[in-house]
This record gives structure tokens, C-alpha cells and sequence, in this order.
């Protein structure tokens, strides 16, 4: 998946090379100021016609505004600092992120960490329960050992 | 039978309550005696409420208050049944109560033969999601991307790397044109990115 927080960075970036504010660049693609504004924090997406035509502007490939074949850098001490939560969730889950379970566990919400416990349960993940033991509730203990089984 | 036979059914033994269950079986709305299946329900042995949810499942009937006590696969079939005769409350209030397998079996079988009850406004296609497994996600959401491409777009968090793979495939060949691309291109490895930006600019020219 794409880092929509990066690509909104990307795009804040271009446009102040160009001198651009938010409303000068809006008025160019005929969307609002708070289009622009959302796309650079991650809040909403630019379409594919809004991305053709920002490369089209600022004379850069497609690729380069969606920030693709960049190496993301992570901050070990806030993984998901600068980086849209779900995509640094992402990385970690198909092993593009590697750092041990217990970093990412740590630093993640309730709803992040149910989903790292149902990929661990599920076997996707190359760590052991172990290495999180001391980070678990009694919910979560109770989930990891669940099995669903026929009657 | 007496009229106190809903008050007699704690005392009575299984045999007696699989002759209750017959007779239920054979009623038209599943009430012998005025005695129903919530009432029988926590009496009478799983292979019983199993014969008796098919039974009346057969007959348009959805007994819900037996689903609590009976079996995975008996619930299935009868959620099957439900789906395929559009009751979707009593569809979706299966889906607790079933096993994944089971889950999976009676949405693909419904999906192989009648694909358009899926894209009935009155079925919230969010409401079964957490219920399904990836292969079953995978077959729904190619059944709704032209049907119902709103709920499709609601999927793209459910897909995996291969459905997306193939999801750009269709793209390029200028399959699902009401499809939502703008939103599911964030979802995209970047090889599949850049195949859909160049499939809108082939589009473009």
C-alpha cells in the first residue's frame, strides 16, 4: 500500500518550490483550498486525475509524487512518526518493516494491536508471543489462546 | 399433549422431547402444542435442534433461537437457506454461530448460483465481513465491483496483494469502468500502482 502521509509531505514540498500556497495550487486544479490541505496531511487522497495533473505541474513523474521506490526511513523511537499509521502497519505485516514485534506492539493503538495479535495468532508473523508476554492484558492473553475448533 | 406441555419440558426425557420435535418438525410454523423451538431449545439434544432447524428452514421458517444450540454446520445450511431466499436478518444472525468453513460454504454456494441476492440494497455487505474468510472476502468482492460498487469500495481494506493483482488486470482491460479506482489505488503495491497510472493515462490519450 501507499505511505499517503509521505506522498501528502511530497506534495506540500513541491508546491513550496513553486512557491505555491495552498489556495494559489487549488485554484489551479479547480479543487478547494481544503482539498489541498487534507491531501497533505493524509486526511483524504488526491484522485488519479488530481496526481496526473500534479505531475503535469510541477514537471515530475507520477512516481515520484507518489514516492515510489523511496526507501522509507523510520524513526526506531516513533515508528509511525511522519508515516500513515496504516501503512507502517502494513510494512510490518508483509516484513518490508523489520524490527522486533515488541517496538512496533508497543508503540501501537488498541485497534493496531489486535491486529498484529490476530497475525501472530495466525502464524503470518515471524515472532513469538513471548517476546510481547509482558505487553498483554488478560483480553489479549485470552484471544491469543483461543483456537476455533469444530464442535 | 396438554396445555401446560411448554411448563412440562424440563421434566421431560429425550426420547419425549424428540417426539415433541418431530411434530414441530411437520407444523407449518414450527409450533406444536404451543410449544416453539426458543422454547425447546435448551431441552431437547443438538441432533434434534440440528433436524429441526433444517426442517423448518426447508419450509421458509428461520428459527433463530435455536441457532445458540445447534451445530455449525446444521446453522450453515440454514443460513444458506435464509441467503437464498433473501432473509437477511435471519442470515446475518447466523453468522456468530458458525465456524468459518461453515460461513464460507453457505455465502459460495449462494454466490455460485445466485450472485444477484448479493447485490440487494437491503444486505449490508459490511455487517458479513468479519465473518468471512479471505477466500470468501475474495469471492465477494468480485461479485459486487460492477453489482454494488460502493460496498466493493467499503471491501478494500479486506483484500489481499492478490486481489488487487488482479483487480489492475481487469483494470487494463477496462473491466469494472464504475469502479472506485481513485479509492483503491492508496491499497496498491507499487508495481500494481503504476500499472493502474499508466492504464489511466493509455485511458487519457
Amino acid at each position: 500500500m501507499l505511505d499517503m502521509l509521505a506522498i501528502g509531505h511530497k506534495i506540500a514540498a513541491l508546491r513550496k518550490r513553486e512557491n505555491l500556497s495552498q489556495e494559489a495550487l487549488a485554484a489551479r486544479l479547480y479543487v478547494t483550498r481544503q482539498a489541498v490541505s487534507n491531501w497533505e496531511v493524509a486526511k483524504s487522497a488526491p484522485t488519479i486525475d488530481n496526481i496526473l495533473e500534479l505531475s503535469s505541474l510541477f514537471k515530475v513523474s507520477f512516481e515520484e509524487i507518489l514516492c515510489l521506490g523511496e526507501k522509507p526511513l523510520y524513526d526506531k523511537k516513533d515508528l509511525f512518526k511522519d508515516h500513515e499509521r496504516a501503512y507502517v502497519l502494513a510494512a510490518f505485516l508483509e516484513g518490508s518493516l523489520k524490527v522486533p514485534l515488541r517496538e512496533i506492539y508497543d508503540q501501537a493503538t488498541g485497534e493496531e494491536r489486535r491486529t498484529l495479535l490476530k497475525a501472530l495468532k495466525e502464524g503470518r508473523l515471524a515472532a513469538s508471543p513471548s517476546e510481547i508476554e509482558d505487553l498483554l492484558g488478560d483480553k489479549e492473553r485470552e484471544f491469543l489462546s483461543q483456537r476455533r475448533e469444530k464442535p | 399433549m396438554n396445555l401446560n406441555a411448554k411448563k412440562m419440558l424440563p421434566f421431560l426425557d429425550d426420547d419425549e422431547l424428540h417426539a415433541i420435535v418431530l411434530q414441530m418438525k411437520d407444523a407449518p410454523d414450527g409450533v406444536y402444542e404451543g410449544v416453539s423451538p426458543r422454547d425447546i431449545a435448551p431441552f431437547a439434544e443438538e441432533e434434534d435442534l440440528d433436524l429441526l432447524l433444517a426442517a423448518l428452514a426447508e419450509k421458509g421458517v428461520f428459527a433463530t433461537d435455536l441457532y445458540p444450540f445447534a451445530s455449525s454446520e446444521a446453522i450453515g445450511k440454514a443460513a444458506q437457506a435464509a441467503l437464498s431466499a433473501q432473509a437477511f436478518e435471519a442470515f446475518r444472525k447466523a453468522l456468530p454461530f458458525l465456524d468459518e468453513d461453515d460461513a464460507d460454504a453457505a455465502i459460495l454456494a449462494v454466490l455460485k448460483d445466485h450472485d444477484e441476492i448479493f447485490a440487494s440494497p437491503d444486505l449490508k455487505i459490511g455487517s458479513l465481513l468479519p465473518f468471512l474468510s479471505e477466500t470468501a472476502t475474495t469471492a465477494l468482492f468480485f461479485s459486487l465491483v460492477d453489482a454494488k460498487p460502493e460496498e466493493a469500495k467499503a471491501m478494500l481494506p479486506h483484500l489481499e496483494e492478490e486481489d488487487f493483482h488482479r483487480l489492475v488486470e481487469e483494470a487494463e482491460e477496462g473491466k469494472h469502468p464504475a469502479f472506485d479506482w481513485d479509492a483503491a489505488y492508496p491499497f496498491l503495491d507499487e508495481e500494481d500502482v503504476k500499472r493502474l497510472f499508466y492504464a489511466a493515462l493509455r485511458q487519457k490519450k
